[in-house]
């Protein structure tokens, strides 16, 4: 029987629910000290001088840095996504000049937080605040404040990115219909419970340096240190602990992970610094900002024909590590799961005085499926379609998978099947006529429907490289047998709460015939584990990890086979492995174990075959050929409140299909949890900023995360389509529920107000837009109803 | 000035020296060595730093620790009986309630006192609305709802074994 697809409880809940779980935070080294940032209060400002004279003085401090101390040599901050973008230099501390409130200006060390965060008030800077911008169209106005100004730069706009494919402007002429709509997209961020938080320790007699970190990027988090520091990688070990949760901020290489590293060697001590909450609304990266216009051709019968997309992406003040990446993969998702064959767009990647922009669950998808949903949904309305019926007649068939879309190649699936089941569920649950009903007794009840696909095992090196990435797509798995039989597997993929050393443990153990008890995961740390091409992030551990793994562990199973066939005196083809006991396939007796193999490799070898090597140790790269395209129907049923405004979610269907499922239960959790991503980006999460970049949030009072009492449970059901580009058919699935959710929610709430005819292009939608469209509308009919008279 | 500071932690006297600015979280975390409790705000919204005071729950990170001088506190290391997990404990594994658990132990503890309030608790809304103090960013909450209704009902039979 195969473990992968098994429910299995997690290996990891037993140490987290006795609150034995180690998070950076929560290390300590001998002699450590305590970290504070002094960071920016304005969004644009010069800094003339900083005098920290006093906060040195005082006692329990043992160092100050600011700018000026940083190494002469000291690179900025690296970019890994590199798409033809001007470059926006920043440092582990500001040299000079500021360009967004919170950019780090000065860390203190001292013996407490408490300590630092004392001598670190006491710092003394004087300022030039400069004119700044905060909001993207004021940004590309003529005659804008240009937050590079000192690097002559013309004007805010950092990157365009254009793409076309099939003929776009004769799908348009000979359109019946052309819709063309507008979105804008709120500031958001990841926002993990457990915020950012860095160890650092130099050894200064071998000049080597250990870094704990809250990072989802291991290896490339050590490399860029080491690029920016100047220092051969391998004089770097970094270390993950147990991480409260990433969601791609975490993907992030950081200023002060540089400056703590700096600050342990200035002040010859381990020096921690844990990020305090409202630090991090402003020094963690945001995600999601976009300003868009779409418009989409098509026929009376519904085939959509062409696309033509304009997204504007207000990038903050500065290319963060993965550049602009996530504004880019809006701009080439803007087809969807639909054959339509022509399409032109073009990003620009615009710098405003603000957080930088970074990663995010959902990657640009979100937004894209946003766009494009909404205008299927609104071209579906202007041609008298029913919304569903317009989609299953532009749906890609399976038969014509895989099939180059406008930039990927998606895989396999049948997107039909997938949106019928779930529109079967809504009326297995009798929403279409509670829905009538609801209506009909006064309450305003909708339904909306969205449809996603996910980028997922991230990804082809090759393609990576060739379109400017500076990372691998692969990934790199050892897994070797222990003198006792059980077995160790090394991953590069990092464990943030999303379960991956259990699915990964499940892979091994099928492969290697043992039980996944006997597997012990190691990850965490550069100097035990191999080397991940692009790290945690992009749904890629189960399905590229995890192909890396079975790769090693088959290489590994041979040896094993060859070993006990010696032993057994048996042919090595005629050999099985149940439950770790090795024998003739048929006859369960004689058999040896995990156990007396083991001990052959490495403590009997006159056991071995001859010319056998002593231990038993496989390392193996899997480089996926291609992405892999999980994909899923999202039906949302809400009720609104038109007094209050207020949004209540009364049912949500979720049906989806990411290829192989290794353990359903944590493929439903990582959907539960991003579909409450996805509602808290349509009703709830939001980080505006005033004209000039002045942050207009501090608190948990002002970005309003979901809690349990405004989620819904959501209904899932999994469909199984192997994807053909990874061993074992896994495709991802970590990002899958932030995607479509946004769309499905808004969808629901405009059907809700369908009697008030309005519409909804923006998030979030909080009660008082809700109130201000009802007032819009009602205003409107009036002035009809008088220009009738 | 440093205060003294007794207090009673999962039936442990803990006796140190604070300053009276020290925050309870704290406290418990680098004086008592209990990293279980955790601080995902710092200004009481999030709770997961949620202790238990004199059988109150208390946003550790709102308290200082000579306010709680005196007091008997219970944190997430107190939960489990000689290794054996609590019913709590058991239940949020085996619903997979919990992704990276951070915020785990704070939930843990603010159904530990609800349960012990409302040992009859059942209804799905009513247990939404009682954890609403707590936020998690992993789960979308639907297992941590399934789990401590789990858990009522197995404290439930529990006690009527013990009873019967």
């Amino acid at each position: 029987m195969s473990w992968v697809g098994r429910r299995m409880r997690r290996r990891e809940d037993g140490e987290l629910l006795t609150g034995q779980g180690r998070f950076v935070g929560d290390l300590s080294r001998p002699g450590m000290a305590h970290a504070a940032f002094l960071r920016s209060p304005f969004p644009n400002a010069r800094i003339d001088s900083i005098d920290v004279s006093a906060a040195t003085a005082m006692p329990g401090v043992h160092a100050v840095l600011t700018g000026d101390d940083l190494p002469a040599d000291l690179a900025p901050q690296p970019n890994t996504h590199l798409f033809g973008e001007r470059e926006t230099p920043y440092y582990a501390l500001a040299r000079g000049r500021v360009r967004y409130t919170g950019e780090p200006v000065a860390v203190v060390v001292a013996d407490s937080p408490y300590i630092a965060e004392d001598a670190r008030d006491e710092i003394v800077v004087d300022w030039e605040p400069l004119p700044s911008v905060g909001d993207v169209d004021r940004a590309l106005d003529d005659g804008a404040p240009v937050v590079y100004d000192d690097l002559d730069w013309p004007d805010n706009v950092c990157a365009t990115f254009e793409k076309e494919i099939g003929d776009v402007d004769r799908a348009f002429e000979e359109a019946d219909l052309v819709v063309t709509e507008r979105y804008r997209i709120q500031r958001q961020f990841a926002c993990s419970l457990e915020t950012r938080g860095v160890l650092a320790e130099w050894d200064a007699n071998v000049n080597e340096l250990t870094l704990w970190t809250s990072s989802q990027i291991l290896h490339i988090a050590r490399d860029l240190l080491a690029q920016v520091l100047g220092l051969p990688e391998h004089r770097i070990r970094v270390l993950v602990p147990r991480i409260g949760g990433g969601f791609g901020a975490k993907f992030h290489f950081y200023p002060e992970e540089t400056a703590i590293a700096l600050a342990a060697r200035a002040s010859g001590r381990p020096v921690r610094w844990v990020e305090d909450r409202m630090e991090s609304f402003l020094a963690t990266v945001h995600a999601r900002e976009q300003r868009a216009e779409i418009s989409m051709a098509a026929l009376a019968d519904g085939t959509i024909t062409g696309v033509k997309g304009e997204i504007v992406g207000d990038m903050g003040a500065a290319m963060h590590t993965v550049g602009y990446g996530p504004l880019w993969l809006t701009s080439v998702m803007l087809t969807n799961v639909y054959e339509i064959p022509s399409a032109r767009v073009r990003a620009r990647a615009v710098v405003t005085n603000k957080t930088p922009l970074g990663s995010y669950r959902g990657w640009g998808q979100p937004q894209a499926n946003f766009i494009v949903e909404r205008t299927v949904d609104r071209l579906a309305r202007e041609l008298g379609i029913e919304r569903e019926d317009l989609r299953r007649r532009n749906f890609i068939p399976p038969e014509r998978l895989p099939r180059k879309s406008l930039h990927h190649t998606l895989d396999s699936g049948d997107y039909r099947a997938c949106l019928d089941r779930a529109l079967e569920l809504l009326a297995e649950r009798g929403w279409r006529q509670r829905q009538a009903e609801l209506r009909a007794s006064g309450r305003y009840v909708g339904i909306g429907i969205s449809f996603y696909t996910e980028n997922s095992a991230l990804g082809p090196s090759r393609m990576l490289n060739e379109g400017g990435v500076q990372q691998g797509g692969y990934d790199i798995a050892r897994v070797r047998v222990e003198p006792g039989g059980e077995v160790t597997v090394y991953t590069g993929i990092c464990e943030m709460g999303q379960g991956i050393t259990n699915a990964l443990a499940q892979i091994c153990a099928d492969t290697l015939g043992i039980d996944p008890d006997q597997i012990t995961v190691v990850t965490g740390d550069t100097s035990q584990v191999p080397y991940t091409g692009y790290g945690t992030g992009a749904s890629r551990g189960a399905a590229v990890g995890g192909a890396a793994v079975a790769r090693a562990a088959t290489a590994v199973r041979a040896k094993v086979l060859r070993i006990a066939a010696h032993m057994l005196e048996a042919n090595e083809h005629d050999l099985v492995i149940e439950s770790g006991r090795i024998h003739v396939k048929g006859a369960p007796e004689p058999a040896v174990t995990m156990a007396d193999v083991g001990r052959a490799a490495y403590i009997r070898a006159i056991e071995l075959p001859e010319g056998e090597d002593p231990g038993i140790e496989e390392i193996r790269a899997f480089d996926p050929p291609q992405f892999a395209w999980p994909y899923g129907a999202n039906i949302v049923v809400a009720e609104v409140d038109v007094e209050t405004g207020e949004v209540s979610l009364l049912d949500y269907i979720y049906v989806h299909d990411c290829g192989t499922i290794i353990n359903p239960t944590i493929v439903e959790g990582q959907i539960q949890g991003g579909v409450a991503q996805g509602i808290g980006a349509a009703l709830f999460e939001s980080l505006p900023y005033d004209e000039a970049g002045q942050p207009l949030f501090a608190t948990f009072m002002q970005y309003v995360l979901p809690t349990a009492a405004e989620l819904p449970s959501v209904v899932i059901e999994h469909q199984h389509t192997p994807s053909p580009n990874i061993p074992g058919g896994m495709k991802g699935v970590g990002e899958a529920g932030a995607i479509g959710s946004p769309a499905a929610v808004v969808a629901a709430i405009e059907d809700a107000l369908s009697p008030f005819a309005v519409r909804i292009n923006a998030t979030p939608v909080t009660p008082a837009t809700i109130l201000e469209l009802i007032a819009d509308a009602a205003a409107q009919r009036r002035e009809k109803v008088v220009a009738g008279a | 000035m440093n205060r003294r500071v007794k207090m009673i932690v999962n039936g442990r006297p803990f006796e140190l020296e604070a300053e009276p600015r020290r925050l309870l979280a704290d406290f418990l975390r680098e004086d008592a060595s209990l990293y279980g409790t955790h601080l995902g705000c710092e200004h009481g919204v999030c709770g997961a730093c949620t202790v238990l005071v004199d059988g109150e729950p208390v946003r550790s990170c709102l308290m200082l620790a000579v306010q709680a001088d005196g007091a008997e506190v219970e944190t997430v290391e107190g939960l489990a009986d000689d290794g054996n997990l609590h019913p709590l404990q058991q239940a949020f594994s085996d619903h997979h309630a919990l992704q990276c658990g951070f915020c785990t132990p704070g939930f843990l503890l603010t159904a530990l006192y609800l349960l012990r309030e409302r040992p009859d608790l059942d209804d799905e809304a009513e247990i939404r609305e009682a954890l609403s103090g707590n936020l998690c960013r992993c789960t979308g909450y639907k297992n941590i709802v399934d789990a401590v209704r789990d858990a009522a009902g197995r404290m439930r039979e529990i006690r009527a074994t013990e009873e019967g």
